[in-house]
């Protein structure tokens, strides 16, 4: 019993992780059907942010973690700009290279700036340690669940009641009425960029100091990420946001029964299960003709 | 006549000057290095390390004026099998060298062997460790394959009875999934409970996974003496970390650089390694000049990777010595070496496995110690 409320923990920590990295991907998709292979190496970018001000400019950690939000932000611009909107109209297979080019260009440019060894940055909550029942988790680890809850509901709540959040509801449901009714595409575009981006952000500036930072960072959780979006039903933010707390807690449960190579085959059979019976994922939707 | 002499005692002279000159040409065209290591992906730092360390050697070996200059080429292998393979062969038949230094990771020497033989190219590795390579080379049927550290068996004869004495009971095994753990697990399984050691279990990572505390949980609940770690050294400073915030209080023996003083680093708080105990193939002793030049140089003690190619370097230097610096050359040079360096004597047997020293090393007080040397000379 006790080994399985740890493993809920554990479970649940790592898929709040899993989804705070799949709430970006999923919104991009889902507003402008765009496949961001580079949405992983922003979360990178925003870990090595996080690096340069504790490191370079000796911020505390509390004090950097908004501006690396605010650097994402920024970048997020500079993304849209430079990339998204000169391919947001053109064929899927063009949108592709473009978003892996950039994520190959990213982490060849972390290597030569920042060279491969891995880079450990601590965070004073990372050693503060809470007891829940038997269990003992770290302050940042809960951090992280909580600000999960938190980005989401912002998230849900913009998408739900602000004028562009409806506005990018009405782009992801159909871009060229949209347009005709007057809604700015490239405001939207650049609104749900900069969203996504800013979710990487958060992602990075709290997750990082449970780990390392280090070029490749992002290569294993990003295909977690991309599993996550795919069985929410590929767009759907509140999906992918579910599904990523699926694969943390079916990861966390086949490692206690099974040995643990086992679980990366357990949750990819089990996204290709899903998409059998349910070929738009989880809650999905129809795609558009 | 006597200009006619002049001009007769000319010839030789300049006939000398140009036979001087050739030899100069030819003792200036360096031997070619190949570096196949991992210079990109989780552990891409090993092939920045071990470049470091192969450019010390060769540049002591440039000031001590020997007779042979070298010159390092470098391939990634990503430390995989697929990369191993491919880097082995573009050194091979694009940068045409005459010897490889590597791979650092089993997987990718694996991978790698088998393109030797095209080439009747010598290869070196510093770093790996899985038996199947001592297995598979010299006698075993690949007579291009050398390992110049030691090997997962012979540490684990050691290692195993050092566990054992220092009072383990039962341990469980944990290790990064790939032909390094997976091959010393094997090991260990096999060997600890010839010692009296139960093994609870043996689990694997995927290299790279940044979240151990399932399967710490899963170790817990079975309450082993010990973990027995198999990872790189930001696998065992995430492990360290971890293994602090759910309170295990197991011991912690590992394999693959958990001791080393970038792993420390990685931990945060170095003192979360205290207890640690690893039986390393490089620690740093105070016996050895390069350690000061490598710090002189880059301002940090050398990773291991670094001092072990440092270690491979020299050795290949040993074998242009014995036999010349051709392909040809370096193979028959590379089985007469008999060099005792200071991590050891290297002189490979008929596996091409050569018996350096092997280190116990403890953290006591976030800083590493070596409790104990082991000559494992034949």
């Amino acid at each position: 019993m006790e080994l399985l409320l740890n493993q809920l923990i554990n479970g649940l920590t790592a898929g709040s992780e899993y989804a705070l990295i799949a709430a970006g991907l999923a919104l991009i998709f889902g507003v402008l059907e765009v496949v961001n292979f580079a949405h992983g190496e922003f979360y990178m970018l925003s870990s090595y942010y996080l690096y340069l001000l504790m490191t370079r400019y000796n911020l505390p950690y509390v004090v950097a973690v908004p501006l690396v939000i605010v650097a994402m932000i920024l970048s997020g611009v500079i993304f849209y700009y430079l990339v998204i909107r000169r391919v947001l109209s053109r064929s899927w297979q063009l949108q592709l290279i473009a978003t892996l080019a950039l994520s190959i260009v990213m982490v060849n440019t972390a290597i030569v700036l920042s060279g491969p060894v891995p880079k450990y940055l601590e965070s004073p909550l990372n050693s503060q340690i809470v007891q829940i029942g038997m269990a003992s988790i770290s302050v940042q680890r809960l951090v992280v669940l909580a600000a999960t809850a938190i980005s989401f509901a912002t998230l849900y709540a913009v998408l739900k009641y602000t004028r562009i959040g409806k506005a990018m509801r009405a782009v992801a449901q159909n871009r060229e009425a949209a347009a005709a009714v007057g809604i700015s595409v490239e405001k939207v575009g650049l609104a749900t960029v900069v969203a996504g981006c800013a979710l990487a952000g958060v992602a990075g500036a709290l997750i990082s100091p449970l780990y390392t930072i280090h070029p490749g960072m992002a290569a294993l959780v990003i295909i977690k990420a991309f599993a996550a979006v795919i069985v929410g039903g590929f767009g759907n933010v509140t999906g992918a946001v579910l599904a990523a707390f699926l694969i943390g807690l079916l990861e966390a449960l086949v490692t206690t029964v099974l040995p643990s190579e086992y679980a990366d085959a357990f949750v990819f059979g089990g996204m290709i299960l899903v998409l059998l019976v349910r070929p738009h994922g989880l809650f999905g939707r129809v795609a558009r003709s | 006549m006597r200009p006619t002499a002049r001009r007769v005692g000319v010839v030789p002279i300049c006939l000398s000057a140009l036979l001087a000159a050739g030899a100069a040409f030819a003792q200036a065209k360096p031997v070619k290095v190949g570096l196949s290591s991992a210079f990109s992906g989780h552990v891409g730092f090993i092939g920045a390390d071990a470049r470091r360390g192969i450019e010390l050697a060769i540049e002591e070996l440039k000031t001590a004026n020997t007779a042979v200059a070298y010159e390092l080429s470098i391939a990634d292998d990503e430390c995989t099998p697929a990369g191993g393979a491919t880097a082995f062969r573009r050194l091979m038949d694009v940068q045409q060298v005459d010897v490889i230094i590597g791979s650092g990771c089993s997987g990718a020497t694996l991978g790698g062997m088998p393109t030797l033989m095209d080439g009747k190219l010598s290869a070196v590795t510093y770093g790996s460790t899985n038996p199947k390579i001592t297995e598979g080379a010299g006698v075993g049927g690949n007579p291009y394959m050398w390992r110049m550290n030691l090997n997962d068996t012979i540490i684990g004869e050691t290692f195993a009875a050092f566990i054992a004495k220092d009072g383990v009971k039962s341990a469980h095994i944990l290790a990064v999934n790939n032909d390094f753990g997976r091959g010393a697990a094997g090991v260990y399984q096999a060997l600890l409970p010839k010692n009296d050691v139960k093994v609870n279990g043996a689990d694997f990572f995927s290299q790279g996974a940044s979240d151990l505390r399932a399967l710490i949980s899963k170790i817990a609940a079975r309450s082993p003496d010990a973990i027995l770690l198999f990872g790189e050294p930001p696998d065992c400073a995430l492990m360290a970390r971890q293994k602090r915030e759910m309170n295990l209080k197991a011991k912690i023996f590992s394999r693959g650089g958990c001791y080393t003083d970038e792993s420390l680093k990685l931990m945060g708080d170095p003192r979360l390694g205290d207890g640690l105990t690893e039986a390393a193939y490089w620690a740093r002793t105070p016996d050895q000049p390069m350690v000061e030049a490598y710090r002189k140089r880059h301002g940090d003690y050398p990773p291991y990777n670094a001092a072990l190619a440092y270690y491979a370097m020299m050795t290949v230097d040993q074998a242009v010595r014995k036999a010349g610096p051709s392909r040809d050359g370096i193979t028959k040079g590379l089985a007469q070496v008999d060099w005792k360096s200071a991590i050891g004597p290297i002189k490979f047997d008929a596996n091409h496995q050569a018996r350096p020293d092997l280190f116990m090393v403890r953290i006591e007080n976030g800083e590493q110690k070596v409790i104990e040397t082991i000559s494992n000379a034949r």
